[in-house]
């Protein structure tokens, strides 16, 4: 695991493109083609030291936001399950909250319904992160950076 | 939790239909329960468990047959295959070769020529049961073959899903015999809890040593590929192996392995890669041919058909393993898991066990690093389990995994490992639960036993994000006793099975379960069991089908706790079975620890009570003396019943009383019973069996004849008669703490039961008031003067009176009161007569509050007026106008007497109508 202190200048950089004009504008981005995940990191203990703790499989995942309202997860490029024969998707539904500051996405079937709170977006960037509660016994941050 | 009460309807719903067909439910009263809890546990230990418990009554280490070994342990080790493992189930047959797996069979499919590999009839001649053997007689096998019955004893595949409810049924017993003071009996079960622990380690161990044969067979060109002609490399096992769960091309173990491979097995037992049972016919010793469903002549295993020797074809054993599915599987994993966490809520963490050798071990600890195992096993980038060595390309070509037809793909669950891992190891914070895993964790909610059981032990429902997933998932699978496990594990709200909880009717349901479970345990039997037995007995040679009742009893046709529904599929062709009860077991003991109002009034095995309770249950079924000095003879009667098998009916009694059984007198079953000297506890004791018809289920395909008393249950019944024969000594144990007002004496010596009478009596030096009681608790504060720091003392007498005679013990007891700031205090009791609810407050002289400054509270005591010195209530008041419940109480009049450090007792009378 490496530790990534150091990409937050970027980070922030990247954030100055991602003030949003309008609500739809939020949309129209997250909904304009399929994200592919390149990072997951997590800061597991609160310090605020976030290190890599992807999967291999789970880097190259296609996630994407339908206009409609639905969703999904596919497993590609490197498959978890090697065994697979074709591509697993994961489907569920979403909607962004809160003046599109979130984006509720629901699996089904769903363990848990995820709210992340969009960090940042541009057309190219989607920073998703997660702040969870210690019952759920997950990290206490997750960051999830995708790319298109 | 809004779904809940809808969930909780439907279910009502579908449990009442159940019910509907219960109508031929047995006694259910708790000591009909409770003996059938031991009747099913002597069965398990006699018929089911073999445990590495020595003749003088200590346990060995469960690993190793010479404890010597042990610190130097390898593969080269002899251990103890097959202790303290459940078998899985005995299965009825006229002749056992059946249970020979593949080793009893000579031809592919009956054609000769196709002759199979594996077969070997020898595999089943080291059992130590004398003249058995299996059909066909082949030549150079011997014994010869004889037409005695040989049903076989089956260690399957789910071997460790056994294992799983047996630590759960240890554990909640150990809780059990804990809570009823029966310390020796409760460390017996730790024991043997420590030896299934072991068990698994074993198991784990095994594995190790197998990965580490096949290795060394490919360094000694044993079975390598024939096409590859290189010594060097080999596929790890021929196609011959190919695993029977894996028809497809998803089996991997075709990939090439290098001889000389550096790879070291892993012995200490907590590597998490296990096989599933390790059986040999070493366990035939749980053969007992008294009664024809017990008499097994092998012992059905994989790994038993894989030894060399018995068997002495040359073929590779890991391999056979892997073809028999012999290796772990998730769904194994968290089986054992399941039982751990269960273990661990129990279980304390200083508690002990010591076996015969002198060493000591902390089950608390095995528990914990066997989780560790676990969840360290599949932590890898692709959630799958490895063929030892193979992953990291030391030893194989590329990474040679357990597919997901042999269950070694974690991927969509691993996260329910980690769950029960972090409840099982808290402390340990390494196992955050990453996003993939709890993403593809939801998915699995259709995977419903193992969602169910992994969430059910791990979390507190309350806090889950869909609790309704956990309770659909647990009810749809006919799991139910998850609900039941999670209330135990997370007291925390909401509760989901007690009274007023969502699912409150499963209080019944699981009554209902308990009380149908047939006291001969469970079993299946198909419906053409008897029409075979009738042909075979015409038959020339004769073929002779053991004697099998059985029921059919709906829920207890196999493990009911284990598949996808709570019973079998009648579609599918079952042979007869008797079952190890374990599912019964575990939710009794469940049952009683979430419903403790369901206990009898102690919780012991009726055959082992120790310490002597204070009150027997069904003690007075033995009408006798209760009393009977040295050299005296009395006269015992247990009256006849139209259930009582007369045949059965034995007397016995404690070393020194000798009994003469004097037979059956119409009304009573009588026994003569002499004092030869005196001893304390003394008892006598009747025990037999009561014979009860009971409805037989007969199914034939989906239809089911119901036949009312078509089967006779057997419940075993002991009932056990304390009897005085000397008057036993009592101390006096009086330690007064002044400043929390305590004046209290105890009568330290053996639990008191009829016929022992105690006289109490108090008499303080001050005020010259005499108090006296007959409990062994005894509570003098009334005689004590209020006043602060006077100085006097209290000469305590206590009388212990039988039939035999009579002690007397006194005790003086100095005391200074505390020096309680004065000021006159009033207790003030409303309403009174109360009816279930006072207020209570301590006013001074002015009328305002008095506030305490102990940092206690005020302690609240409520004495009944006659009867006993001993308070009925002993409580805490932490502000003035509390409210008490006195629902418990009875109607009468009661004093409250009100103290604390700086509050001399003051007394109030008050009385309760209803």
């Amino acid at each position: 695991m490496k530790n990534v202190r150091s990409f937050f200048p970027l980070f922030f950089i990247f954030c100055t493109f991602c003030k949003k004009d309008s609500t739809s504008n939020v949309e129209q981005v997250l909904v304009n083609g399929a994200w592919t995940q390149t990072a997951y990191l997590t800061d597991d203990d609160g310090d605020g030291v976030f290190t890599d703790a992807s999967l291999p499989c789970q880097l190259g995942d296609a996630w994407d936001f339908m206009s409609n309202g639905n969703f999904e997860m596919r497993d590609e490029i490197e498959y978890c399950d090697p065994d697979a024969m074709s591509v697993s998707i994961i489907a569920g539904t979403w909607e962004l909250r809160n003046g599109d500051s979130e984006l509720f996405v629901t699996m089904d079937p769903s363990f848990q319904d995820f709210n992340f709170v969009v960090h940042s977006i541009n057309d190219t960037l989607l920073e998703l992160r997660l702040y969870n509660d210690p019952t759920l016994q997950a990290p206490p941050e997750e960051r999830l950076v995708f790319t298109r | 939790m809004n779904t809940l009460p809808h969930l909780a309807v439907r279910w009502t719903c579908l449990a009442l239909l159940l019910y509907a067909d219960c109508a031929m439910a047995q006694s259910c009263s708790p000591e009909a329960l409770n003996a059938k809890y031991w009747q099913y546990r002597e069965n398990l230990g006699k018929h089911f468990v073999m445990t590495d418990r020595k003749p003088e009554g200590c346990i060995g280490n469960g690993l190793t047959r010479n404890e010597a070994d042990l610190a130097n342990l390898g593969c080269g080790t002899e251990l103890l295959h097959g202790y303290s493992l459940p078998a899985t189930s005995i299965i009825m047959q006229p002749n056992g070769g059946s249970g020979m797996i593949d080793r009893n069979t000579q031809f592919i499919d009956n054609n000769p020529s196709n002759p199979n590999p594996f077969f070997d009839q020898q595999c089943a001649d080291a059992g130590p049961s004398i003249g058995t053997s299996w059909n066909p007689p082949g030549p150079g096998h011997s014994p010869p073959y004889t037409q005695l019955n040989h049903n076989f004893i089956e260690f399957g595949s789910e071997t460790p899903h056994q294992l799983g409810w047996y630590l759960i049924m240890l554990a909640t017993e150990y809780a059990l015999l804990g809570q009823n003071g029966q310390y020796a009996e409760q460390q017996r079960t730790l024991e043997e809890l420590f030896l299934a622990l072991q068990a698994y380690r074993r198991l784990d161990i095994s594995a190790n040593c197998l990965v580490k044969q096949r290795y060394d067979e490919i360094t000694q060109a044993f079975e390598i590929c024939p096409d590859g002609g290189n010594v060097q490399e080999s596929c790890l096992c021929l196609p011959k192996y190919r695993n029977n769960q894996c028809s497809g091309n998803d089996w991997y173990f075709f990939k090439e392995c290098r001889a000389n491979c550096p790879w070291t097995p892993d012995v200490s037992g907590y590597s998490g890669f296990f096989i599933r049972e390790d059986a040999t016919q070493e366990q035939e010793i749980l053969h007992d041919p008294s009664e024809e469903r017990w008499n097994i002549d092998l012992v059905s295993s994989v790994f038993a058909m894989s030894q060399v020797p018995p068997c002495s074809s040359t073929f590779s054993p890991p391999c056979y393993m892997e073809k028999h599915t012999g290796y772990l599987s998730q769904d194994q994993l968290f089986s054992v898991m399941t039982g751990l966490a269960v273990a661990k809520h129990y279980i304390p963490p200083s508690a002990t066990v010591t076996t015969c050798s002198g060493q000591t071990y902390k089950p608390f600890d095995i528990i914990q690093d066997i989780a560790k195992g676990f969840v360290e096993l599949p932590q890898n980038s692709t959630r799958h389990i490895f063929w030892p060595g193979s992953e990291d390309n030391d030893c194989c070509e590329q990474a040679i995994k357990f597919s997901q037809c042999a269950g070694g793909n974690f991927q969509w669950t691993y996260a329910g490992v980690e769950y029960m891992y972090n409840y099982i190891n808290e402390g340990d914070d390494d196992h955050n639960i990453g996003f993939i895993d709890r993403n593809k964790w939801g998915p699995s909610v259709g995977r419903k036993v193992w969602f169910a059981s992994a969430m059910g032990v791990s979390v507190d429902v309350g806090d889950m994000p869909h609790p309704t997933k956990f309770v659909t998932a647990a009810l749809d699978s006919e799991k139910e006793i998850y609900l039941l496990i999670n209330d135990l594990l997370h007291a925390e709200e909401p509760n989901l099975v007690g009274e007023g909880d969502d699912f409150e009717f499963l209080h019944d349901y699981f009554n209902q379960l308990l009380c149908t479970a047939p006291c001969g345990g469970p079993c299946i039997k198909p419906s053409d069991y008897d029409a075979l037995a009738a042909s075979g007995a015409t038959a020339i040679p004769q073929v002779i089908w053991p004697e099998f009742e059985c029921s059919n009893t709906p829920d207890w046709t196999g493990q009911r706790w284990e598949g996808n529904s709570g019973g079998p599929d009648w579609e599918e062709e079952y042979r007869a079975r008797q079952f190890n009860g374990l599912d019964f077991m575990a939710l009794y003991n469940l049952y009683l620890l979430r419903y403790p109002e369901e206990q009898t009034s102690y919780y012991f095995d009726p055959e082992m009570p120790d310490p002597f309770p204070a009150q027997l249950y069904e003690e007075n079924k033995i009408e006798g003396p209760t009393t009977l000095c040295p050299g005296q003879t009395g006269l015992y009667k247990l009256p006849v019943t139209p259930e009582i098998d007369a045949l059965s009916v034995q007397w016995s009694s404690s070393p020194n009383i000798l009994t003469d059984d004097l037979g059956n007198f119409g009304i009573y079953f009588e026994a003569e019973a002499t004092v030869v000297s005196a001893q304390t506890p003394s008892y006598v004791r009747v025990e037999g069996s009561n014979l009860h018809g009971i409805s037989e289920y007969i199914h034939q395909g989906s239809n089911v004849t119901v036949v009312p008393n078509g089967v006779t249950d057997v419940c075993d019944f002991s009932y056990t008669k304390p009897v005085i024969t000397q008057t036993p000594n009592y101390n006096i144990i009086s330690g007064p703490d002044p400043c929390q007002w305590l004046f209290d004496a105890y009568a330290m010596g053996p639990a008191l039961v009829n016929g022992v009478t105690l006289n109490w009596s108090a008499t303080d030096s001050n005020t010259g008031l005499t108090v006296t009681g007959n409990e062994q608790y005894f509570d003098y504060l009334e005689i004590i003067p209020t006043d602060p720091g006077v100085t006097g003392f209290v000469t305590l007498q206590l009388e212990v009176q039988t039939g035999c005679g009579h002690l007397e013990k006194t005790k003086v007891v100095p005391y200074q009161t505390c020096n309680t700031p004065g000021g006159i205090r009033q207790l003030v009791i409303s309403p009174n007569p109360a009816n279930s609810q006072v207020s209570v407050r301590v006013i001074q002289s002015n009328g305002t509050d008095f506030i305490s400054n102990d940092p206690n509270g005020i302690r609240i005591r409520i004495y009944p007026t006659s009867g006993s010195t001993n308070a009925m209530m002993n409580t805490y008041l932490y502000n003035n106008g509390q409210i008490f419940t006195l629902s418990t109480l009875p109607t009468g009049v009661y004093q409250m007497a009100a103290s604390a450090s700086d509050l001399s007792p003051v007394w109030a009378n008050f009385s309760i109508v209803r």
